[in-house]
Order: C-alpha cells, then sequence, then structure tokens
C-alpha cells in the first residue's frame, strides 16, 4: 500500500501504487465513461477502449485505457482534452455501428453528442444484436465462478463469446453470471416454469420443498457441492425457508 | 434481477459509501437499505436526510458514517432543501463555476418524515420536477423515538401511542399509501422496493437517479425493535411481506404499472402476521378483514400491471 500523488486534470490526488488510473479517479469524482471494466476481474482486457485518457510521463505524452494503466509516481493525467473527446467519439460511433440496439450505447452516444453513427451499420449476418465483443462475460465465467464455458470465437468483426463450436456446453453451470455482468445486457437467460434457458442449453431448476419455487439451477447445485462440500440437503430449500 | 442468485452477489459494487460502525439497532433492515442504495448511487450524490433513525444512528457528533455530502435537515424539509441544492449546483453549473457532470440529488426520510410532517414540501418538489430521487425507508412507525404511531403503521398494529387492549384493537387507521400518492403528481418514476430482494431495489435506485425529473421510491424497511420479532429475522419478514403481498414490489414509469416480483405461490396473511409482536392480539376475525383488503389492492396493481402489457 505505497501511496503516491498523481495529477488528474490538474488536480493533485492521494493514490495507492498500482492501482489503475480508473479506479484513482473514481474514488476522487472525477468521472470516466466504461463499460467493459469490473473492479472483480484481475486483469482488465481494455477492450471496449471507452475510459481512453492522455497520460504523459517524463515529457511523453499518450493516449491509454484508463481501467488498466497503473498508477505511477509523476504521473500526469487529462480526461477532458480536445484529442481525448476526439477519440471517444469515434469509438463510440464504431460501437453504435456495431450495436445500434443497445441502450447503454445509444445512451454513451448521446452523451458525446452523437446522433447517428458516420460509420456503415451491418444489420446482415454479421449483425450480432447488442454484443459488444469486450470479453467480460468470459472473465466473469473463469475468475469468479471458475468454469470457462464460454470463450471468445472467431476473430475481427466476427469476433463473439460462445460455447465451444456453438453447442450445448458441458461446463456451464446455467448460474447467469455472465448475463448479470454484460454491460449491454446482450446475454439472454430466460427462465420458465423449472427450466432455465442460457447459452442454447436448457438446465432443470431445483425446486424448493416447502414453497415449491424452483429457484436453482441443478447444475449449479452439483458445482457448489464440488467446490465448497456443502452438504447437498441444504440446497432442498429455497432461501427464504432455510 | 431475483433469478441471478449465487454468483452475481460478488459482482455488486464493493464500495461502501454508508460504512459500518454506525448505531443501528441489531438485525436493522433499514440501515441495510441505506447501504444498498448507497452502493447504487455511488460517489457523485449529495444526500438530504430528514430527522429519524438513519440520521441519529449515522451520525453522532464526531463521527460519521457517510462518505458523500451529506446535509441533516429538519423533520420536514429533505425535500426541499434537496431541491434548493439541485437549482443551486445548476445555475453553478450553468455559470461555469464548477465542471458539469452528473450529480445524484437524493433526499431520504423515514414514514414519518415522508407520510406525516414532510408531505407538504415533498409535494412541492415532486410537483416542480426538480431532477432528484427521494427515499422513503418505510418502518411503519416513528422507531427513534420509541415507536410512536405515524399515518404509515398500518391497521392493527400495536404501538406505544396506539396500544392494544381490551377497547382498542390498536392503530385503527389503514395505512397511508405513499406511492400510489406519489404516482398521483404525474412524475416519471415512482417504484416500491424491500430490502430483503437487494438487486432489485439497487436496480430501482439506479433507475430513479438515471430518470430526469423527479423520482420516488419507497423502501419496506423491516424494524425487528419496533415489529417485535428476532433481530435474526429481519430479512425473512421483509421477503414474507412481499410474498404475502402485503407490500407488492412495482415499479410506475410514465403511469405504466410494471410488477417487478410475482410471488411464486401467495402466502396467507397468517404466515406474515403471526410472528410479530406488534399483531399478537389480532383475532381470526380481524385478520380475515385485513386479508381481504391486502387481497383488494394486491389486485387492483396486478391489474394496472396487466393492462399495460
Amino acid at each position: 500500500m505505497e501511496k503516491i500523488t498523481i495529477k488528474i486534470n490538474g488536480k493533485d490526488i492521494e493514490a495507492v501504487k498500482d492501482q489503475s488510473v480508473l479506479e484513482a479517479a473514481r474514488e476522487n469524482g472525477i468521472a470516466i465513461p466504461a463499460l467493459c471494466s469490473h473492479p472483480e476481474i484481475e486483469t482488465q482486457a481494455g477492450s471496449c477502449r471507452v475510459c481512453l485518457v492522455e497520460v504523459s510521463q517524463n515529457g511523453r505524452t499518450r493516449l491509454v485505457t484508463s481501467c488498466n494503466y497503473p498508477v505511477r509516481k509523476g504521473l500526469e493525467v487529462r480526461t477532458d482534452t480536445d484529442l481525448v473527446r476526439r477519440i471517444r467519439k469515434g469509438v463510440v460511433e464504431l460501437l453504435l455501428s456495431r450495436t445500434p440496439d443497445a441502450p447503454v450505447i445509444q445512451k454513451l452516444a448521446r452523451e458525446n453528442g452523437i446522433e447517428e453513427s458516420r460509420f456503415f451499420v451491418d444489420e446482415g449476418e454479421h449483425y450480432r444484436n447488442r454484443c459488444i465483443a469486450c470479453s467480460l462475460c468470459t472473465q466473469v465465467c473463469e475468475e469468479v465462478v471458475g468454469v470457462s464455458a464460454i470463450s471468445m470465437l472467431d476473430r475481427g468483426r466476427d469476433k463473439s463469446p460462445g460455447t465451444p463450436y456453438l453447442k450445448p456446453s458441458q461446463a456451464c453451470i446455467g448460474c447467469g453470471a455472465c448475463a448479470y455482468a454484460c454491460p449491454t445486457e446482450a446475454i439472454s437467460m430466460t427462465d420458465e416454469g423449472e427450466t432455465r434457458k442460457i447459452w442454447g442449453k436448457e438446465f432443470k431448476m431445483v425446486t424448493c420443498s416447502v414453497c415449491g419455487k424452483p429457484y436453482i439451477p441443478e447444475a449449479q447445485v452439483d458445482w457448489i457441492v464440488k467446490t465448497t462440500g456443502k452438504d447437498r440437503a441444504f440446497f432442498d430449500k429455497c432461501p427464504d425457508h432455510r | 434481477m431475483d433469478k441471478f442468485s449465487v454468483f452475481s452477489s460478488r459482482l455488486v459494487e464493493k464500495s461502501e459509501n454508508f460504512t459500518s460502525g454506525h448505531r443501528a439497532c441489531q438485525g436493522c433492515a433499514e440501515a441495510l437499505a441505506v447501504r444498498h442504495v448507497m452502493k447504487a448511487l455511488g460517489r457523485d450524490t449529495v444526500v438530504a436526510m430528514s430527522t429519524g433513525c438513519m440520521e441519529i444512528i449515522s451520525s453522532p457528533l464526531p463521527l460519521t458514517s457517510w462518505r458523500v455530502p451529506w446535509i441533516h435537515n429538519a423533520f420536514e424539509n429533505s425535500a426541499a432543501v434537496i431541491s434548493g441544492c439541485e437549482s443551486g449546483m445548476k445555475a453553478m453549473m450553468r455559470k461555469g463555476k464548477i465542471p458539469a457532470k452528473k450529480i445524484n440529488f437524493v433526499a431520504m426520510g423515514g414514514d414519518g418524515a415522508t407520510a406525516d410532517i414532510g408531505m407538504g414540501a415533498l409535494s412541492g418538489a415532486l410537483e416542480r420536477g426538480h431532477d432528484m430521487v427521494y427515499i422513503c425507508y418505510d418502518n411503519e412507525a416513528y422507531m427513534n423515538t420509541g415507536i410512536q404511531r405515524s399515518s404509515s403503521t398500518p391497521y392493527g398494529a400495536s404501538t406505544t401511542t396506539s396500544p392494544a387492549g381490551k377497547v382498542s384493537i390498536g392503530q385503527h387507521t389503514q395505512k397511508k399509501n405513499m406511492a400510489q400518492i406519489a404516482v398521483a403528481h404525474n412524475i416519471p418514476y415512482v417504484a416500491t422496493a424491500c430490502s430483503s430482494f437487494p438487486f432489485d431495489l439497487m436496480e430501482k435506485v439506479k433507475r430513479a437517479a438515471e430518470t430526469p425529473g423527479a423520482a420516488y421510491v419507497h423502501v419496506l424497511s423491516v424494524c425487528p425493535t419496533g415489529w417485535r420479532i428476532p433481530t435474526q429475522d429481519a430479512i425473512k419478514y421483509g421477503r414474507l411481506a412481499v410474498d404475502s403481498c402485503v407490500f407488492p414490489l412495482y415499479e410506475v414509469i410514465e403511469g405504466e404499472y410494471r410488477l417487478s416480483y410475482k410471488p411464486y405461490k401467495k402466502l396467507p396473511l397468517t404466515e406474515y402476521l403471526k410472528g410479530q409482536g406488534r399483531f399478537r392480539h389480532l383475532t381470526d376475525k380481524e385478520i380475515q378483514m385485513i386479508q381481504q383488503r391486502v387481497d383488494k389492492d394486491y389486485e387492483r396493481i396486478l391489474r394496472l400491471s396487466e393492462e399495460e402489457k
């Protein structure tokens, strides 16, 4: 916990060494937009590019993604220069051309003064619904849940998350953490009666022995029992009736 | 949001803007509600808080639990104070004295401050349409001063100023429906929430803060001390209140009703009432009467939310 002082927008702020610039700025009330960053993930992918800031160190100035740029001594950060604004506008326009439907992206576009993307909106086979290919879902699946059921498939504009060969995954436990973490709400998860559908696989839900409410997929119970050694009988009842 | 059960709790905001070490009673679900609300709102928030439990427990003189700018005001005027803050900030941003950015202006109060004493100021602020959120933590009586009845106390509840006995049934008037009063102001966002459903609560507060214009969130906060229940059962009673449809969770967005949680199996009212000391004097006949009213109110909300579909 080595404390150092850095400058953000000309203001001296105290930060912990190796903390990300984004975290340090947000703790001090300086707003930087970001989509794919999540504090629970160890290595931020920096793939949405919305959190770009200008950093100066040893006389060199360049643009970096603030979510994975570590705080170092003598760092000067600017979040409000014309260059940052121009590049961010371009980034958001690109995102908007990929996912014109996502409310989060639409809101971001409005905030940056964009009415319509000047780029081509492909509504054909490459139309990816709302996914911005930030890979936060795959990171959550690997680091938070620990099953690695999904990964990023393909390259280039076809890049998107999915199960291996787009077939129902053996590893997926149907917990829905990916759908929860997704910044653009692109992953569909539907609960109908005693089945849950996610990533093209159907999960049977465990029903509460008291109220009869289906509340957790069986595969998830298996996973929790396997990893924590908890008694299986504990999951017979839903959290309301334990 | 209820379906994201296990791992999503690890993915919610970690920073605490309402810190531990405050002086709330054991098992206080209201302090829990404030904590979740502050997680949802984040650091760029100004809070004006009426006198009440949460003000007393979070700010004993040299200490504070708040990591955001926080104003304590009188019982009646938190809505007026926050609308002044909002207007002042807007003017200063226009003049370029502070950089323009999104700041949440939030007024908080208990049910007494909202439904009884601060009702006029709240109504005025909602009518003027400030970009603010009003959050009411409803524990169904003036718990801070020793469980006196408020207009939000439900029918039949025994409190120190409406004691149950041979002559009296306890509180003999119906609970004031504050959420419906807020809906009647035609504001863009009204919601009811409960701290036993934390994801739902956080979602609603986020949505309220994002909505331009006035928003109102009514949070049922179980009070083990005043409701006379064991301290470890506070969360359970919040869930029972929602599952027995005494306190339905819904949102009203631009006048359109949306039911956010439909109980899988509607529980009878007795499930909710039987463990609570404040209701223990009620006879079956009286419970039957309350049940009828609960059903009627719930069916109305259900009908309104289904009409929108």
